[in-house]
């Protein structure tokens, strides 16, 4: 019998990659992420990882996504983290695919040299990677230079975690399914 | 052709804001301009008061791809103002980190920027489709490279571990190793690859050429990043301290970003300036790679400014493997940064090559090491009045070679790329007022 078309990965290392300007009050949500998740690397990051066998790379890329573009260059399962916005209430996040960034969501990772994540998730369509990238897209409230992430923001951080690491643990399950 | 006018609003594939204004009426030219329209940042006013701790920490946000140099030369300068020393060991770390830095932001100008001119495309996105193993080879050397910045400086943009006096935390030897691998079985590899692929494009560059003076830094001893004295093609070597001399800023009406003139009506910083005062100290590969793409000075191209990144890029990566050897030879030591016992007034001048040029911050402190003045000279407003000077003759030799205008538009485009400016770092200044 002929096996379903699925999400299908090639190795089981996922990368979780945190975008933003961490000077940009919610814009620095991605970043503050990734250094939140290293900080609890052992409590929160390790549990999901040891009993999967999984290898999770955890990436800052603040405000240049080429390096997430390295990464996804790889072939191997993305998490992007970044501000978005999705007139929805401050803090709602929502995973998506990149054919969702097409319908009219505005990423808010500050363009490096030219060079932005929508090109980087472009690029991840032409090499045939974009089922291998998710993004956690998460509603930003202020982006004013120079504030902290907002509370409304915060308030939902360990939900959001929860989300990105249930994801892990289903990318993981995907991968021991069917490939 | 009589009449020309060519509007090009916010050059892409840069960054920051430009505009290219050319205007040629009966045969006149009267505008050929990069327009820079970014309000400007006042990063000198923001650092006066700060403590020395904080100066390169607030520096270095003026860009995020040259934070490393921004870093960098910040702590030198605070270093000299305050008299603070620096060990042997630390430098090789500092300049690993240099070359790291140097490495990732030609990559991304090389293949990212520039590229898809020569390969007719508008962005680097088809190249992935039709081009795929070259993109992949591109974003893979750029890793590497941001990873050393990582494993050197502690984060791969804005690096925290280099403060004034020496490192917060050091690499441990496994991350040497780990980094020396990887530049010898993919670096190296990928470097002499991209060599073989500029080598095939080498055509698709314009032929224009313009002589003007180029400046960068100068030592006995190595092609210089770190330090050195300043160099010109016209004039010969002075200290660092008499750069004023060198950068002579002025104001023109059409830039928020300062200008810069010395011996002639502008000056070149960059890859290619360095390559014309430090071809003799290029490392065997890199000069091999340079003269086999016609990068022996004086180059006066200024299109080839990407091929000179090229051969920065064989050259520091060959110098980083150099580096590494030599620290492993003795061992990490674990040292700690310098703490002075007593603060005292001062003025220091850093100075270092970074990708786009020379990049100078000068600092005075008072007697508690908090900042009375600031001033950074940055690469690319050294290189804007030479960019205005270069348009002027390009564009009547693109009229004498019968481009059309769609061509002459890409070709001024090309120009400024080439350039590989920072916009948003040229426009940090603190004493131009800006009118809307």
């Amino acid at each position: 019998m002929e096996k379903p078309a699925v999400f299908k990965v090639k190795q089981k290392t996922v990368s979780i990659i945190g975008l933003g300007n961490s000077f940009m009050g919610d814009d620095a949500l991605g970043p503050y992420i990734i250094e939140y998740l290293r900080e609890n690397y052992e409590t929160m990051v390790k549990p999901v990882a040891e009993p999967l066998n999984i290898n999770i790379k955890l990436m800052d890329a603040s405000q240049d996504p080429i390096l997430a573009g390295a990464v996804i260059a790889e072939g191997n399962p993305v998490i992007l983290i970044d501000a978005a916005e999705m007139n929805l209430p401050p803090g709602e996040y929502r995973l998506l695919k990149i054919p969702d960034i097409r319908k009219n969501i505005d990423l808010r990772a500050v363009s490096t040299h030219g060079f932005n994540i929508v090109q980087v998730l472009d690029m991840a369509d032409e090499f045939g990677y974009s089922e291998f990238v998710k993004i956690l897209a998460v509603q930003l409230g202020s982006i004013h230079y120079g504030d902290a992430i907002s509370k409304n923001v915060l308030i939902n951080l360990n939900k959001i975690i929860k989300e990105i690491l249930k994801e892990v643990r289903e990318i993981n399950e995907k991968e021991n399914t069917y490939s | 052709m009589n009449n020309l006018s060519i509007k090009v609003p916010y050059v892409t594939r840069v960054e920051g804001h430009g505009n290219i204004v050319v205007d040629l009426k009966d045969g006149k030219l009267v505008k050929s301009v990069l327009e820079i329209v970014e309000p400007p940042r006042y990063f000198e006013a923001m650092m006066k008061g700060y403590s020395y701790n904080d100066a390169a920490v607030i520096s270095s946000r003026i860009c995020g791809i040259c934070s490393v140099g921004h870093q960098m030369t910040s702590v030198k300068a605070t270093e000299k103002a305050l008299g603070f020393e620096v060990t042997e060991q630390a430098v090789l770390l500092r300049k690993l980190l240099i070359y790291g830095a140097t490495m990732q932001s030609h990559i991304l100008h090389i293949f990212f920027l520039a590229a898809p001119d020569l390969f007719n495309a508008p962005s680097v996105v088809p190249l992935a489709k039709t081009h795929p193993e070259t993109v992949k080879m591109a974003l893979r050397m750029k890793r590497l490279s941001n990873d050393i910045c990582d494993i050197i400086g502690g984060r791969t943009i804005h690096p925290n571990r280099v403060i004034p006096g020496g490192f917060t935390k050091l690499p441990t030897e496994e991350q040497l190793k780990w980094i020396k691998d990887k530049l010898e079985n993919q670096m190296v590899p990928d470097a002499k690859a991209s060599f073989e692929l500029f080598k095939s494009l080498a055509d698709k560059f314009p032929s224009f050429t313009r002589e003007t003076e180029y400046v960068g830094l100068r030592t006995d001893s190595e092609y210089a990043f770190y330090e050195g004295d300043i160099a010109s093609t016209d004039t010969g070597r002075v200290p660092d301290t008499e750069y004023r001399t060198i950068t002579n800023e002025f104001i023109v009406p059409h830039s928020t970003a300062k200008h810069a003139k010395h011996k002639r009506s502008s000056y070149a910083v960059g890859a290619m300036a360095r390559l014309n005062n430090n071809y003799d100290k290029l490392n065997p590969l890199a000069k091999q790679v340079a003269d086999a793409l016609g990068m022996k000075p004086i180059v006066t191209n200024p299109f080839l400014n990407t091929v000179a990144q090229l051969v920065e890029t064989i050259h520091v990566t060959e110098e980083s493997l150099k580096i590494i050897d030599n620290l492993l030879s003795t061992g990490i030591k674990p040292e700690r940064p310098y703490v002075p016992s007593k603060l005292h007034e001062g003025t220091g001048i850093g100075c270092t090559e970074v990708p786009r040029g020379i990049l100078f911050h000068e600092y005075t402190y008072d007697n508690r090491g908090r900042i009375v003045k600031a001033n950074c000279v940055i690469p690319t407003n050294q290189n804007t009045q030479n960019i205005d000077d270069d348009m002027k003759q390009l564009v009547p030799w693109m009229i004498d070679n019968k481009l059309d205008k769609d061509k002459m538009t890409l070709t001024l485009e090309m120009l400024v790329r080439a350039y590989d400016p920072c916009i948003s770092c040229s426009v940090h200044f603190l004493d131009v007022k800006y009118i809307e």
